[in-house]
């Protein structure tokens, strides 16, 4: 069974129940200046495994799990971010995770190290836009400054009362990965904490 | 009818106010017209509106006495559309048009208080009367607290408050947070901005400038003080590494510099944006602070002080600088210090009759009171003003040569009329956030106030929030302490090397001889009579008189008076009165003022709305909800929903008509005689993986793990080091070093919590990783005698899975296609199938069981019916069934704790002597004689329904409902010995009158004893 | 609210904390309860400092990493004086003065936890 079999669930419920695209701003701006969306079906998988099995999880999943803390590689369209000395999360793109679980746990270091598909565990939410970092000051009491978080840089930390993990893509591009359960609250959240920004939740992946 | 403003001066120099823009208001109903930059206090005082209130104790009139956040009296509400905000000070109230404002704490109205009798009767009310009156006998406080409640009501707060008004939160970081936007706060924050570090400034009035809006004829650097103000502002604004805050009181600093300030974002506006909130909490971490945040001027203590016409005299001057408004005609000026001549010469120059200058000391001499003479004002050296005069309003005044060495008047008193006096005993330095920081105080001597020690590292005051009056003085103390502090944030950052950023601008002030005199209570010649109206505090209405007679009973400490008398326990937080009580106090016990000491301030520095602390956090934004991947088909069935947690579970599903017990009893009915689908999504589920995955499994259940065959599940239940039950869940090995652990719904996340602390903690020597999969699966359970055959008819042909599916035990399958793990356990003691499937599937999977199930009689079922089905079986649940004082024995559990085990987590505890005593509580059934009666749960259990109270109790109900299978209402209880009391008959006493509900003790277990429904 | 230097996220509010009471408690294994009187194990179940000064102390990182560490923290002035890894004894002056001190080094439950360090299987 594929993904685009209809009654499968497509992406997070706190996304698809609602109707999209929902705009929010007040009347004197022209755009909104924050835009959020799901990125339904990344592929998600915790990997445990100490420091010296670090190097050869990377070859094999063809990704660097980053040697520092709260920080981000990525190659090729995956994502490794730290989660702790020795957790990672490697983000891949949809479908890879079962290939990518296997290729783990056929290898010799299986006894080393866990590999847990947590695709359908979290919810990747995209944040762009000129005003996502103030949006974000608004729940995240970690200091998002652009000189002390930038691009590739990572946290697990507090948005309002979800425990999220926030990845900085670009200037004024973030990803936020909670809970599936926790999505609705962090959706309704923005969208409150957002209005005065203007704030526009599409379906655009 | 509007009145005129017969206040307002003519002339177009305001420093705040700006006289091209009228703004309309009402104030208890009348309506008047102010200025843009108008307090409602300066609007209400260019119309000669000074009584505002009535105090809090006794009712007594009273006035606007100050000009800021020290403000005791004039307590304002403003209604905006259907709400209201109680307690809202008319000095800090900006008016906008359409304004609605009024006076609080009186009835009916300001002019005639019924409530003031208890004026004439103010003997009632010494200090510590509500602890000496209310006290005795303890049964009568109930009535008691109605009438205190009613008396010291401060406001009315509107229901619907929340509703119309938003807050929000905002967290910051800065190297350097300024509090404070007066001189030497806009001075330490325009030279730190130039390191190009983050500089936060903040100041809780509307215009940046503080006290040099006021004294704006002071010039800085040979400009007008306030070009100086507007200059530096500019260049702060326009940085960008600077965030400059008007409106934003700086209420909280705590520990490592994390500071709390609430900005009036929108509520100074007469119409409110909807995209902002009326407030915002700042939550700052700052690196280092700079308190800059002034001084509060005092008043000076003596009989009918607290008349209205009475006010500070800064607060004069600032009346007449900043909004023009002059709030007297005849005026007499009361000091001990100089800072009054300078609000002298202000009233002068704004064409004001002063009646004479009264100072306290006897040859004061300085360049400004020179200046003052040569004007032919007449000054009373050597004087004191001893009592005031007047019915609602100041009128005339006594005043006496006065000797402050003796404390006593030396003369005849003679008789002064006025209808302004202007009292000034000197300057308070605002020293509430150090002292929330914990920072300890001196007490200066000459200056007369108690100033910080500045010994942090974190934070450091300057200005006149250190003791420094000077304007030079401070602007050059401000400049050097910043540079000291920058350098300590980091050594790269430079300040470039000018005289303004070395010494910093010059002034002319002339303040150079700031020495007040100290008169902490002006002596009448009587003061058994006079200091019962010699008001310290004006807010909480305690007199001098309170402070004698406390000390008279043995309140010697500064912080015992403090709560005996409640001086300086009112929403001012003292600003005004604290130091004067202490100096009465230290007097009355021959000590100096800093032998005696001072109270700790606390937060919050200004009363702060409770809607800003909550922020967001209200509605259904108030606490996540977490639904699982089926809610959306659960509310399309109309499904009634319960809390677990943060997970929102569905109860029941109520059929057209059905009430909540037929809809419960058909579930339960159904589940038993044919087939029932319940969401159990919400499950927690670990996965534990690793070598030693099994030996720790071992070492946290009771009972063993590490023999489980691959593919087996095995129930297991978790106990805390204490020997007490945590937790349980079906435990199933996937793997040789791999199981998937599931835990109550609740539990989840403080399983996961435990069982990682023990494994980085105690056992670092265990491999073990645990990752919580609680949400990567969705979960159906099947359950009832039909439960196999719709499982086959979702498989496709050539899968047979429940024949070879023994009980506890797990297989990888495909049903409709999903990939799925489903285990052969049961919570309803029927043939069951948990089906796990990866959450994605959650709903397909749970629509096709339904669409499927439709032949066979599958009903859906709630967690109520649930329930109901486990406790028909006499299973526990952790949380019901246990409260942290439960053992595995407790619930006859034995069976599950391993005696062959050397140690597990709890093992010890169960072995103690109290742990196997016979009269614990201990689990048993409890069946009603009337098999219709259902005990309510948490009811108390007695032998004897007709003992005195209160009874000895035997123990609670824990778990209670109506069994539609057995047709008879079924409870748990805990019952003191109740394993050898099976046959008793115990009494449940109800409430209201109703009988006691009378049961009989049984085995837990109420249906199919043998299990042989399990099997089909 | 302190600011806490978490050993792998760095500074962070101590809202995202959970404090663990107090550290260096060793657990005694209840495999050897010939050692382990009542009031041997009760020393381990029960009694915690409570000290006014310096506290050596577990924290975990709850709301982030979700790692344990320990740290040695003033309870009057809140001075965190060292940060230090789970399992292991500081190592500042003031840290080791901190466990050298305390009562628990001497006690009878420490001294029966010695007596197996890892149960058996
Ligand atoms: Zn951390």
């Amino acid at each position: 069974m594929d993904e685009n079999t209809p009654h499968i669930a497509f992406g997070c419920a706190a996304f698809t129940d609602k109707k999209l695209p929902i705009l929010k701003k007040p009347e004197f701006l022209t755009a909104p200046q924050i835009e959020l969306s799901e990125i339904p079906h990344l592929g998600k998988l915790n990997i445990r495994c100490d420091s010296i099995n670090r190097d050869e999880v990377s070859k094999l999943i063809q990704c660097n799990l980053p040697a520092e803390p709260n920080y981000m590689s990525n190659k090729a369209g995956r994502f490794a971010v730290s989660l702790g000395p020795d957790e990672y999360l490697l983000l891949a793109e949809p479908g890879s995770e079962s290939q990518l679980e296997q290729i783990l746990r056929s290898s010799h270091l299986l006894e080393h190290i866990s590999v847990v598909n947590v695709s359908d565990a979290f919810c990747a939410i995209r944040l762009s836009g000129i005003k996502v970092r103030e949006l974000l000051s608004k729940g995240c009491p970690i200091d998002l400054h652009p000189n002390n978080f930038y691009s590739n840089r990572t946290a697990q930390c507090e948005l309002a009362l979800a425990n999220v993990i926030l990845i900085c893509l670009e200037d004024n591009e973030f990803v936020c990965i909670c809970r599936t359960s926790f999505a609705e609250y962090v959706l309704d959240w923005c969208i409150d904490a957002g209005q005065e920004y203007g704030i526009l939740i599409s379906k655009k992946i | 009818m509007r009145h005129t403003q017969s206040h307002r001066l003519g002339t177009n120099n305001a420093t705040v106010t700006d006289k091209q823009k009228s703004v309309h208001f009402r104030f208890d109903g009348k309506e008047y017209i102010g200025f843009e930059g108008d307090t409602l206090a300066s609007a209400l005082l260019a119309h000669g509106v000074h009584l505002i209130g009535r105090s809090f104790k006794y009712h007594r009139p009273r006035g606007i006495f100050g000009s800021g956040s020290e403000e005791p009296n004039a307590l304002i509400r403003v209604i905006k559309g259907a709400t209201a905000e109680p307690n809202l000070r008319a000095t800090q109230i900006e008016i906008y048009d359409g304004l609605i404002a009024e006076s609080q704490n009186r009835f009916p109205n300001l002019k005639f208080d019924l409530l003031s009798v208890n004026n004439l009767f103010s003997r009632f009310f010494p200090a510590g009367f509500y602890y000496k009156t209310f006290m005795w006998p303890s049964t009568f406080w109930m009535v008691y607290e109605k009438f205190i409640r009613r008396a010291a009501g401060l406001g009315k707060i509107s229901k619907r408050h929340l509703e119309q008004n938003r807050y929000e939160h905002k967290y910051a970081h800065c190297e350097l947070l300024v509090v404070g936007g007066g001189a030497a706060g806009l001075q330490a924050a325009v030279i730190a901005a130039q390191t190009g570090i983050r500089v936060i400034i903040a100041d809780e009035q509307h215009k940046f400038g503080g006290w040099l809006l006021t004294d704006n004829n002071f010039n800085i650097d040979e400009r007008p003080a306030i070009n100086w103000v507007h200059d530096t502002v500019k260049k702060l604004q326009s940085a960008p590494n600077v965030t400059c805050l008007n409106r934003t009181t700086v209420f909280a600093a705590m520990d490592d510099n994390f500071t709390i300030m609430a900005e009036r974002v929108t509520e100074h506006l007469a119409n409110q944006p909807a995209h902002l909130p009326k407030q915002r909490l700042w939550k700052i971490r700052a690196e280092k602070v700079i308190m800059a945040t002034g001084a509060i001027e005092r008043p000076l203590v003596f009989s009918g002080n607290d008349l209205p016409g009475i006010m500070l005299s800064s607060a004069i001057r600032s009346y007449i600088k900043r909004h023009e408004v002059l709030p007297g005609t005849r005026i007499i000026v009361f000091t001990n210090n100089d800072d009054a001549y300078f609000t002298a010469l202000a009233i002068y120059e704004a064409g004001g009759f002063i009646r004479c200058i009264i100072d306290l000391r006897k040859n004061p001499k300085s360049q400004i009171i020179t200046t003052i003479r040569k004007l032919g004002i007449e000054i009373k050296t050597g004087h004191a003003v001893i009592t005031a005069h007047g019915t609602r309003h100041i009128a005339s005044v006594d005043i006496a040569a006065y000797d402050c060495e003796i404390q006593a008047p030396i003369s005849d008193i003679s008789h002064m009329d006025c209808n302004l006096l202007a009292v000034s005993g000197g300057l308070n330095p605002v020293v509430h956030l150090h002292s929330q920081r914990k920072g300890k105080l001196i007490w200066d001597d000459r200056t007369l106030c108690y100033r910080p020690n500045n010994s942090s590292v974190q934070w450091v005051s300057v200005g006149s929030a250190n003791g420094t009056f000077q304007l030079t003085k401070v602007l050059n103390e401000a400049t050097k302490t910043t540079s000291i502090i920058i350098s300590k944030i980091a050594k790269h950052y430079k300040i470039s090397k000018t005289e303004e950023t070395i010494n910093g601008p010059k002034s002319d002030d002339s303040k150079q001889n700031w020495a007040p005199t100290p008169a902490w209570l002006i002596n009448s010649g009587q003061p058994h009579l006079s200091e019962k109206t010699a008001f310290v505090d004006f807010q909480n209405d305690s007199t001098a008189a309170d402070i004698k007679l406390a000390v008279r009973e043995g309140y010697h400490s500064v912080e015992h008076l403090k709560r005996y008398t409640t001086t300086g326990m009112a929403t001012d937080q003292g600003k005004t009165s604290n130091i004067n009580a202490i100096g009465i106090l230290a007097e009355s016990l021959n000590k100096s003022v800093a032998q005696t000491g001072i109270t700790t301030f606390r937060p919050p520095y200004t009363p702060t709305s409770l809607g800003l602390i909550a922020g967001r956090n209200i509605g259904s934004l108030f606490d996540p909800l977490r639904k699982t991947r089926m809610h959306g088909w659960h509310q399309s069935k109309g499904a009634k929903f319960e809390n677990v947690g943060q997970w929102i579970r569905a109860w029941y599903y109520p059929q057209e008509g059905e009430e909540f017990h037929q809809a419960v009893n058909r579930e339960v009915y159904a589940t038993r005689h044919y087939a029932g689908l319940i969401d159990a999504s919400t499950l927690g589920k670990i996965e534990v993986k690793g070598p030693d995955a099994g030996e720790f499994l071992n070492r946290v259940y009771t009972n063993n793990f590490a023999n489980l065959p691959i593919g087996k599940a095995r129930y297991g239940l978790m106990l805390k080091e204490d020997g007490m039950v945590f937790d349980d869940g079906v435990t199933t090995r996937l793997a040789e070093d791999h199981f998937f652990m599931t835990t109550t719904t609740g539990g989840a996340a403080a399983v996961l919590a435990w069982l990682e602390e023990l494994l980085q903690t105690e056992w670092q020597d265990l491999k073990v990783y645990l990752t919580s999969v609680t949400e990567q699966w969705s979960v159906a359970s099947i359950s009832g005698p039909n439960s196999s055959a719709i499982l086959e008819a979702c498989m496709s042909e050539d899968q047979n899975i429940t024949d070879d599916f023994p009980f506890m035990t797990m297989k990888n399958t495909f049903i409709a296609g999903i990939p799925s793990r489903i285990f052969r356990i049961s919570f309803t003691g029927e043939m069951a199938f948990e089906i796990n499937v990866p959450a994605r599937y959650g709903l397909a999977l749970w629509s096709h069981l339904m669409q499927v199930g439709k032949e066979y009689n599958l009903t859906a079922y709630g967690t109520e019916a649930m329930h109901v089905l486990r406790a028909e079986k006499g299973f526990i649940i952790v949380g019901q069934e246990t409260d942290g004082t439960v053992t595995p024995y407790d619930l006859g559990m034995d069976w599950i704790v391993s005696k062959k085990k050397s140690d597990f987590i709890g093992k010890r505890a169960l072995e103690r002597e109290s742990m196997n005593e016979p009269q614990r509580k201990q689990l048993v059934g409890l069946l009603t004689t009337d098999p219709q009666k259902v005990i309510p749960e948490g009811a108390h259990a007695v032998l004897n329904p007709n003992q005195d109270t209160p009874m000895e109790m035997l123990g609670h109900v824990s778990s209670s409902y109506y069994s539609p299978n057995l047709k008879h209402s079924i409870a748990m209880a805990l019952l003191k010995g109740g394993f050898n009391r099976k046959g008793q008959i115990v009494y449940i006493p109800m409430l209201n009158g109703e009988q006691p509900i009378k049961a009989k003790i049984v085995d837990p277990i109420f249906f199919d004893k043998k299990g042989d429904r399990l099997h089909g | 609210m302190l600011r806490i230097k978490c050993p792998f996220c760095g500074y962070r509010n101590e809202s995202e904390f959970s404090c663990g009471g107090e550290a260096h408690i060793a657990r005694p294994s209840a495999a050897v309860s010939d050692k382990l009187t009542d009031s041997t194990f009760s020393e381990y179940l029960f009694m915690r400092e409570n000290p006014k000064g310096v506290f050596l102390e577990r924290w975990c990182h709850t709301s982030g990493c979700r790692r344990w560490f320990n740290v040695a923290r003033d309870t009057v002035t809140h001075q965190i004086y060292e940060i230090y890894p789970a399992g292991k004894t500081p190592k500042t002056t003031i840290g080791k003065k901190a466990y050298q001190v305390n009562w628990r080094r001497k006690s009878k439950a420490e001294v029966a936890s010695k007596y197996l360090k890892r149960t058996p299987k």
